[in-house]
């Protein structure tokens, strides 16, 4: 979403689960659906665990997942006093100081200051002169004993909106790429099934929403309504889920739907409810699961390219945290005010990595073809 | 054929006039217009101003009227005038705009789809090995960056630390002082320029590959690398048109380095994925298995039989990216100072200046579906086994 | 395979950027700043040997010396290289002081000529075209009013033809023509819609009804009314002439002003020093010095009383008063450069980084530099500083056309517990400073230094006490009253059940502010006064609000009632009429003016209108005092803080003055007197 990408479209022509079994009695249906469904995931989980990148993904989520956990436990156990280390409304009172010392010309600007530091600074007296010392409060703060990662330009805990940006990323993330299996499922499955007009309509709305080019239409709609985080989660997922997910799995669909078990339901009376929904969606379920993890990772990216461009109302995330950075004028300063960047863009890239490397590792479960022989 | 190609057309009119009205109405319901966002924190400007400036700009008509007009003269080639460069026709930005971000998205779509598939033809064959995931793992790592973050640290790196490339901007000012040319046409020149050659070399290329000689094969490809690349110099050094453009081609050659360099790192990994996925399907199929039982040396079967046939897929997904090509830079143009097609769609959303945003949002969608037009084709062409079907 | 043929295309990429530098160091310009010679040259090996980053060091060390002599060795007039940061929009002059009133086009378009004009540093209106020291009065004329305005000799335009009283003439028939034209001609040049004497209720009616050559040297202005301070000169004075020659055949064929706009202007006579000679679309714009301009070497002292001596050919005149105080200025005019070119960086972080790496000498920016900037500019020691008052504001407006916000004790008493100077200097780290007033400390001559915060220097613990008296004073109520509780550094109880004297209860309030996306320091105070608010038990909530949403909501007259408080900014002009115009009642929002809060005070409106008639700067200034008095106590609007104007410039410039209202920028980085070592 944020730049020129192509996310792998690929063809996906096999069936995950094999054939599966034509069952008529509707109160059996779900224990056998769910012994059949245990069993395939600790199947899966052995071919998933396979996949070394998958796994490498795995871990890093649960890392961070903790992370996300934290600062609740931090708070409830008062090691966090809220007034201090809420991400918002946090405020170190005491910042660090450093001594510096004026001179006529700066040598060592992380210990000298000269005439030119007490006009950009008002916190600074005019009365200084050469050779006198002052204790210059540090905002923002690099890290210490009381704030591991620092704090920001407005005296917040890095560290803390780190987390919480962990938080707002799962949040954001897990949501879209929910309502893109849900709607992406459900088109995917009727167009296959209805086939004709629902059809044509249908992947026809699927064309208008790749034609838009999704940063800018994020930035319209952001304008319209006072976008907060779940506005954006649902948006991305219904751009994703009537769009570019609905037409891949509408073609899985349509393979799913010549299989002879559709066609035996269909005799056996099965209306077309039934047949979608207990037939047709769970045997394109793995991929849209698949699917699922592709949306995470383009949802935390938009997230955050949209927090950095200033467009989102939202409280903490860590795209607002690189765009404070960036109107503060911190960006570039990547040695001296590293805290304020580096923790923060890396952990967009790596939890979006993550969810991509778990979606290459299911990847080798929904696509056969791609296992080792 | 014929029937589904009519069809397909007529589906693609419709589908373009809906696409443009819903971004019409999408922009119009926009809180605030363009003449209050620009007069808001203007005290100097006096209320009066404003109602001047609505008329002016004919916001001051009803909506449905508004649109109609806007509609009646969009389809006899007049995009209006831009809000917010008023009196400047629409039509004039774009064509300002578009071969800046055409030139440089193009030499980046070209050297990442390229890398990456020499990246992912390897992981392929290379499967399971710990190089592949180390591959993978950076190769998703880099795909997954944080693009404007690691934009700015790459500008840090080369351009502050190292000091090996210039900061931003597509051209040196002060070498373009008084320069005979505008930057455009240099532009054009650059990419007809390189397109001619890049064209030769892969003709060259293809044709080679098409002979069963290995030896006329080889003397084919090198000849007419040669020839290609013997003719871009000749162009630059030798015709007086080429000679004397050439420094100003150069500088901007210079400094659409490091703007490729990023875009390169970060996509490269899509394509490499892509093609892994496709070689890997590929060579499961029979052919591929006989010709390696044939005894026929590894690196044939991998390049001649392997390769080929996992292209499609690649090439499928090239010709989407060109078709999106000139939307894809809001962030890139914005970090290197590069004002192109993607600083438009922002900028006139961000001041809601209407015709123009509209006006950019059609030019992509027509591309976009354009695209998906030549692809639906290509697959019903080389690929016997997707046959054009009623569903569309 | 594929890959020989493809490594020889990008051979041949790099290749064509190697010839290219290599072209660089065959033809260095005389005027090619070091910076571009360092770049270039190691850029061939950088292709050949990318992973040898050792030997890219030496070359770039063995140009460090070099770019100490350079300057000795090149005498002849310098290249003064300046970053914007977003694109001109126009080349057109005219377009540019209307739909195109964008800050970027004033910085690149050289400009035209008016019959007075600012003098900085001081902001003192003294003549341009026009002859007398102080603007002549305003005559009863007939049915209307009017004055007549002797003109100087011997003023041209970049052309070198005389300047006279028929361009004058010519630009106001233009647009007369059109019916009038938008943005700052609205003001610069108001059109009388009727020749009849206006009457004082149709505010809009009133105007210029026309500009007459008397001779060369004479222009007449009549009005339709008596036009004050404001109007005359401080308007109309002020007002841009356009040269007849070039402009006026292209008027004759232009039926509207649309297409008058879409005629280039590039190279268009004007009145300054410099010529528009490129503009590159997205890339650079480039002035170059005339050769003869007709005010080179005047020169020019200012005084802080704002006086001005001007002294031309020998002969010295006196402007805007008796000179006294400190000399501010004393320089001659110039221009001292050869050309000015106007890079355009659309990413702010990487114009700085030109800055330190010396690619430009000064960044224009109407914001300056963002306070995080302060270490890397500390750092570079070849920048120097200029930091200024901004002329401008961020406020927190009431609508005070609901309750409570109607309440003057309920806006007293929320902005008694607003601690600005905490604000500024704790939570936004010394970025930010407090300000009281309408009019800012720096805009010296109409500041009221008189004017205090509310409850200003009490702690914490003082402002909730003094708050509660407010409201009790005012006989509101509390179930539970607020206490300080001074162990636990906060108001523990906070206040709950806040009634007003009449048993009124407080509905749910909204306070709009930008969010921290658009600006994180009006986010973060929306914040706070969320949570001061709740200390005394208003049901206030602060919501974040995109910019547009705002204006949306608070400008347009669609609905009064729309919205509680919010927050915003104001940019404004060295003339503070603005204190009128935001809180005067014939200026309410809801009839499409400026006054967001519907604020309604006939006390106040009297003195607008006093204001209105006013001849006199000293009358108007006394007015001025008096109306941002009234504000500060009724408070309508609470003034919150300012941003102080960063700018950093290469130590190789050399200004007349540093110190003036809104920085060098808001004087075009001073081309017309910068000197370049």
């Amino acid at each position: 979403m944020a730049d020129q990408r192509s996310l792998p479209e690929e063809t996906h022509t096999a069936d995950p689960f094999g054939s599966q079994p034509i069952l008529h009695e509707v109160d059996s249906w779900w224990k056998i659906r769910l012994t059949l469904m245990r069993r395939s995931l600790r199947e899966n989980w052995r071919i998933f665990r396979r996949s070394k990148v998958g796994v490498f993904g795995l871990v890093i989520i649960a890392f961070w997942a903790i992370m996300a956990v934290m600062p609740t436990v931090f708070f409830a156990t008062g090691f966090w006093n809220p007034a201090v280390y809420d991400p918002v409304t946090g405020l170190e009172l005491n910042p660090p100081t450093r001594t510096m010392t004026m001179v006529e010309r700066i040598t060592d600007p992380n210990t000298e200051i000269d005439r030119r530091a007490v006009l950009l600074d008002g916190r600074i007296p005019d009365t200084l002169q050469i050779g006198d010392t002052f204790e210059l409060p540090r905002q923002p703060a690099p890290p210490d004993g009381r704030h591991w990662l620092g704090t920001d330009p407005l005296g917040r805990d890095v560290l803390s909106q780190l987390m919480h940006g962990a938080r707002a990323s799962f949040f954001l993330g897990i949501l879209a790429a929910v309502v893109t299996v849900v709607i992406g499922t459900t088109v995917g499955s009727m167009a296959a099934y209805f086939g004709g007009i629902v059809d044509a309509f249908l992947m026809r709305l699927a064309d208008l929403l790749i034609l838009i080019p999704g940063l800018a239409i994020l930035i319209v709609i952001g304008a319209v309504f006072t976008f907060q985080l779940w506005h954006l989660a649902v948006v991305i997922g219904i751009l994703s889920g009537f769009g570019g997910t609905a037409i891949v799995l509408k073609s899985q669909a349509l393979a799913v739907k010549v299989k002879p078990f559709i066609d035996a339901a269909r005799v056996a009376g099965g209306s077309a409810r039934h047949i979608i929904f207990y037939h047709l969606i769970p045997n394109v379920m793995p991929l849209s699961v698949l699917y699922m993890m592709f949306t995470v990772t383009a949802a935390i990216q938009s997230e955050a390219v949209l927090s950095f461009l200033g467009v989102l109302n939202t409280d903490t995330s860590w795209g607002l945290m690189m765009n404070l950075a960036r109107t503060q004028g911190y960006l570039l300063q990547v040695v001296d005010f590293w805290w304020l960047t580096i923790p923060a863009g890396l952990s967009v890239t790596l939890l979006s990595a993550a969810f991509f490397l778990v979606g290459r590792g299911m990847d080798e479960i929904v696509n056969p073809r791609l296992r080792r022989r | 054929m014929v029937r589904y190609v009519t069809r397909r057309l007529i589906q693609m009119v419709f589908l373009f006039l809906v696409f443009l009205t819903v971004t019409w109405f999408l922009l119009y319901i926009l809180p605030g217009d363009s003449v209050a966002l620009k007069y808001a924190g203007n005290p100097n400007i006096p209320p009066e101003a404003r109602e001047v400036a609505l008329e002016r700009l004919g916001l001051d008509k009803p909506v449905l009227i508004q649109f109609r007009d806007y509609m009646f003269n969009f389809f006899q080639g007049d995009l209006g005038v831009s809000f917010n460069q008023y009196p400047r026709p629409v039509v004039d930005i774009i064509a300002e705009r578009l071969p800046r971000t055409l030139v440089l998205f193009l030499a980046a779509l070209v050297t990442y789809y390229w890398a990456g598939f020499l990246a992912g033809k390897y992981l392929a064959w290379r499967r399971g090995n710990r190089g592949e995931m180390l591959v993978t793992i950076g190769g998703v790592g880099l795909y997954s960056m944080f693009l404007p973050w690691f934009a700015f640290m790459m500008i840090w790196l080369f351009s502050v630390l190292l000091d090996w490339l210039p900061l931003s901007k597509f051209l040196d000012p002060e070498q373009w002082r008084d320069a005979p040319f505008r930057a455009n046409q240099v532009f054009m020149r650059l990419f007809w320029v390189t397109l001619i050659a890049s064209v030769a070399l892969f003709a060259s290329g293809f044709i080679a590959r098409q002979t069963r000689s290995r030896r006329l094969g080889r003397t084919l490809r090198w000849g007419g690398g040669a020839l290609a690349v013997g003719g871009f110099f000749f162009y630059w050094y030798g015709v007086d048109s080429g000679q004397v453009m050439r420094v100003y081609a150069g500088d901007i050659g210079f400094h659409m380095i490091l703007p490729v360099l990023v875009l390169t790192l970060i996509n490269f990994a899509g394509v490499m994925l892509l093609t892994r996925s496709s070689m890997l399907e590929t060579l499961r199929e029979d052919y591929i298995l006989t010709a390696r039982a044939k005894g026929l040396p590894e690196r044939v079967v991998r390049d001649r039989h392997a390769a080929r046939t996992a292209l499609l897929p690649v090439a499928t997904s090239l010709v989407l990216a060109v078709a999106t090509v000139i939307d894809g830079g809001v962030i890139t143009e914005a970090v290197f100072s590069w004002p192109g097609m993607g600083e438009i769609l922002v900028s006139s959303v961000l001041s809601e200046d209407i015709p123009l945003a509209v006006g950019a949002f059609s030019f992509i969608g027509i591309l976009a579906l354009i695209g998906h037009f030549v692809v639906d084709i290509l697959y019903g062409v080389l690929d016997p086994r997707i046959r054009v079907t009623e569903h569309g | 395979m594929r890959l020989r043929t493809k490594l020889l295309c990008l051979l041949a990429m790099l290749a064509l950027v190697a010839a290219a530098c290599g072209e660089d160091e065959e033809a260095p310009e005389a005027t090619a700043a070091p910076a571009t010679e360092t770049t270039a040259a190691p850029a061939p090996e950088t292709t050949a040997a990318p992973d040898e980053p050792e030997e890219m060091d030496e070359p770039e060390e063995m140009d460090e010396p070099e770019e100490m002599d350079e300057p000795e060795e090149m005498p002849m007039a310098a290249t003064y290289r300046l970053g914007i940061f977003s694109a001109p929009t126009t080349d057109n002059p005219w377009a540019a002081l209307d739909t195109e009133a964008e800050i970027w086009n004033t910085y690149v378009i050289p400009g035209q000529m008016s019959l007075y004009t600012y003098q900085g540093p001081t902001y003192t209106v003294v003549p341009a075209l026009a002859a007398d020291a102080s603007p002549p009065q305003v005559e009863a004329d007939g049915d209307g009013y009017s004055v007549t305005v002797n003109l100087r000799s011997g003023v041209t335009w970049s052309d070198g033809t005389p300047i006279t009283a028929h361009d004058a003439a010519f630009t106001f028939n233009t647009i007369k023509k059109y019916n009038g034209l938008g943005g700052n001609f609205t003001s610069a040049w108001p059109l009388a819609r009727d020749d009849d004497p206006a009457t004082e209720e149709d505010e809009s009616s009133q105007g210029v009804s026309a500009v007459e050559a008397l001779d060369d040297l004479t222009v007449k202005i009549s009005f339709n009314f008596e036009p004050g301070l404001a109007i005359w000169p401080m308007s109309v004075g002020l007002g841009s002439i356009f040269q007849e020659a070039f402009w006026g055949p292209i008027v004759d064929e232009s039926a509207d002003a649309e297409t008058l706009y879409a005629a280039s202007g590039l190279g268009a006579p004007n009145a300054s020093a410099f010529d528009s000679v490129e503009w590159e679309p997205g890339a650079f714009w480039r002035n170059v010095a005339l050769d003869e301009y007709y005010d080179s070497g005047s020169q020019y002292t200012v005084y802080s009383s704002g006086a001005v001596e001007y002294t031309q050919d020998g002969a010295t005149e006196t402007w805007g008063g008796d000179p006294g105080g400190d000399v501010l200025a004393d320089y001659t005019e110039g221009p001292f450069i050869s050309e000015s070119i106007y890079s355009i960086y659309t990413d702010q972080n990487a114009a700085v980084l030109a800055l330190t790496e010396g690619e430009v000498d000064f960044l224009l920016n109407p914001l300056g530099l963002q306070a995080g900037l302060r270490n890397e500019i500390l750092a570079a020691p070849a920048l120097e500083v200029a930091v200024n008052d901004q002329n401008g504001m961020r406020y927190l407006a009431y609508n005070t056309r609901k309750f409570p916000m109607s309440q003057a004790p309920f806006r007293q008493a929320l902005a008694c517990m607003i601690d600005k100077d905490f604000m500024a200097n704790t939570v936004l780290g010394g970025t930010a400073y407090s300000i009281n007033s309408l009019v800012p400390p720096g805009n010296a001559y109409w500041y009221n230094p008189d004017i205090t915060a509310p409850c200003a220097g009490q702690t914490s613990q003082e402002r909730v006490a003094s708050a509660v008296q407010i409201f009790k004073d005012a006989g509101w109520t509390w179930e539970v009253e607020p206490v300080w509780d001074e162990g636990n550094r906060d108001v523990i109880p906070k206040g709950e059940g806040l009634v007003g004297p009449g048993g009124e209860t407080i509905p749910p309030l909204t306070l709009l502010a930008p969010g921290p996306g658009y600006d994180p320091m009006r986010a973060t105070y929306s914040l706070f006064i969320e949570e001061w608010a709740s200390d005394l038990g208003i049901p206030l909530t602060a919501e974040p609000t995109g910019f547009s949403v705002i204006v949306d909501k608070v400008f347009p007259p669609a609905d009064p009632l729309g919205f509680d408080m919010y927050i915003l900014g104001w940019g404004l002009t060295p003339f503070p009429d603005h204190v009128f115009d935001f809180f005067r009642s014939s200026r309410d929002s809801a009839l499409g003016g400026y006054n967001t809060p519907g604020y309604a005070n006939p006390a106040f409106d009297a003195l607008a209108e006093q204001f209105d008639k006013a001849k006199t700067l000293a009358e108007a200034r006394d007015l001025i005092h008096q109306a941002d008095a009234i504000i500060a106590e009724d408070l309508p609007y609470v003034t919150l803080f300012n941003t102080p104007l960063i700018e950093a410039y290469s130590n190789q410039l050399t200004f007349p003055y540093t110190t003036i209202l809104d920085g060098l920028q808001n004087v075009g980085a001073l081309t017309g007197v910068v000197t370049i070592s």
